[in-house]
């Protein structure tokens, strides 16, 4: 079975892989696809990392500001803080999956694969209890300047 | 074909199946299972949010139109409405999407024990990233010009 000829994906490892068994040939191939597809995602996710690390900067500007105008309360310090934190969790988890993908440049194969889907399922988790507080917090505080209308 | 039912919760016992495939090891597919459980909760979030972000958009501008006074367009609220929703949606919902693509596809592997449904979702993965990618890069630029509008003013202003 030729996967040379109709993988778009293969990358110049292809070529110099091994022979292998029969029925093992197949699996090997489809190493080298995944990781051609995911070295691709290098340069996007590391923009997404940069942007990340930018959005913390801006928070932390932004509060060094209303802390030097002196306006918020006890409660608002304490969302600033944690929006702060969060967005550079946020920026380390990213940094993390960017720089998994990279990696697979120089150390292709199925234990980088794994290094690669363990910081992207840690990103995933902290993205979607992070997502779900955004949402109560906003429903919430709608909820509640409706109510004191 | 091998069973992988066995080797989602536990390390296989003495006596069971084990295959040489690097991509049928139990902590292979042990990983891949913890990996399509959230991409799928975090794609439902992801579009979650941007739905809510719209709908609160929407309900903001349809206040202020109400509010508007008769000589006033309201061009320019629809206009930011409709821009808003654009944004949102490619930042948001699309690689929502997408990760969603990607924990199914994934799914099906483990199901099917098909190799093309392991490309697949890596592929979906691609374009998630790229979606962010770009979002990314685009929201950066107009940070960056803001701040530089921000900061040519502060200068001015300064005696």
């Amino acid at each position: 079975m030729n996967h040379e000829s109709d993988n778009p994906y293969a990358s110049p490892q292809s070529s110099s892989v091994d022979p292998q068994p029969a029925g093992e040939f197949e699996w090997d191939d489809r190493c080298d696809r995944i990781t051609a597809v995911l070295r691709r995602s290098d340069v996007s996710a590391s923009l997404a990392a940069v942007y990340a690390v930018l959005y913390s900067l801006m928070i932390v500007v932004a509060g060094i500001g209303l802390f030097q105008m002196d306006i918020y309360g006890i409660v608002e310090w304490t969302v600033v803080v944690i929006t702060i934190l969060l967005a550079l969790i946020a920026s380390y988890l990213l940094a993390a999956a960017a720089r998994a993908i990279w990696r697979l440049r120089c150390q292709p194969g199925v234990r980088q694969l794994h290094r690669v889907l363990a910081a992207h399922t840690r990103l995933f988790m902290f993205g979607s209890v992070t997502a779900g507080f955004w949402m109560c917090g906003t429903v919430l505080s709608t909820v509640l300047q409706w109510l004191a209308r | 074909m091998p069973d992988h039912s066995q080797f989602k919760e536990s390390s296989p016992a003495a006596g069971e199946f084990v295959s040489t495939d690097e991509f049928q090891t139990p902590q292979f597919l042990r990983r891949l299972n913890d990996w399509m459980r959230w991409t799928r909760i975090f794609g439902w979030m992801l579009i979650a949010a941007g739905g809510l972000q719209i709908a609160f958009s929407i309900l903001g501008r349809l206040s202020a139109l109400s509010q508007l006074r008769s000589d006033e367009g309201w061009g320019p609220l629809a206009w930011g409405m409709i821009l808003n929703t654009v944004v949102v949606f490619a930042a948001f919902m699309l690689p929502g999407i997408f990760i969603i693509q990607a924990g199914r596809h994934t799914d099906s592997y483990l199901r099917t024990d098909d190799p093309e449904a392991l490309v697949d979702s890596f592929r979906a993965l691609h374009h998630f990233w790229r979606t962010v990618g770009i979002m990314a890069a685009l929201v950066g630029v107009l940070i960056c010009v803001a701040l530089s509008f921000v900061l040519t003013a502060l200068a001015r202003s300064t005696p």
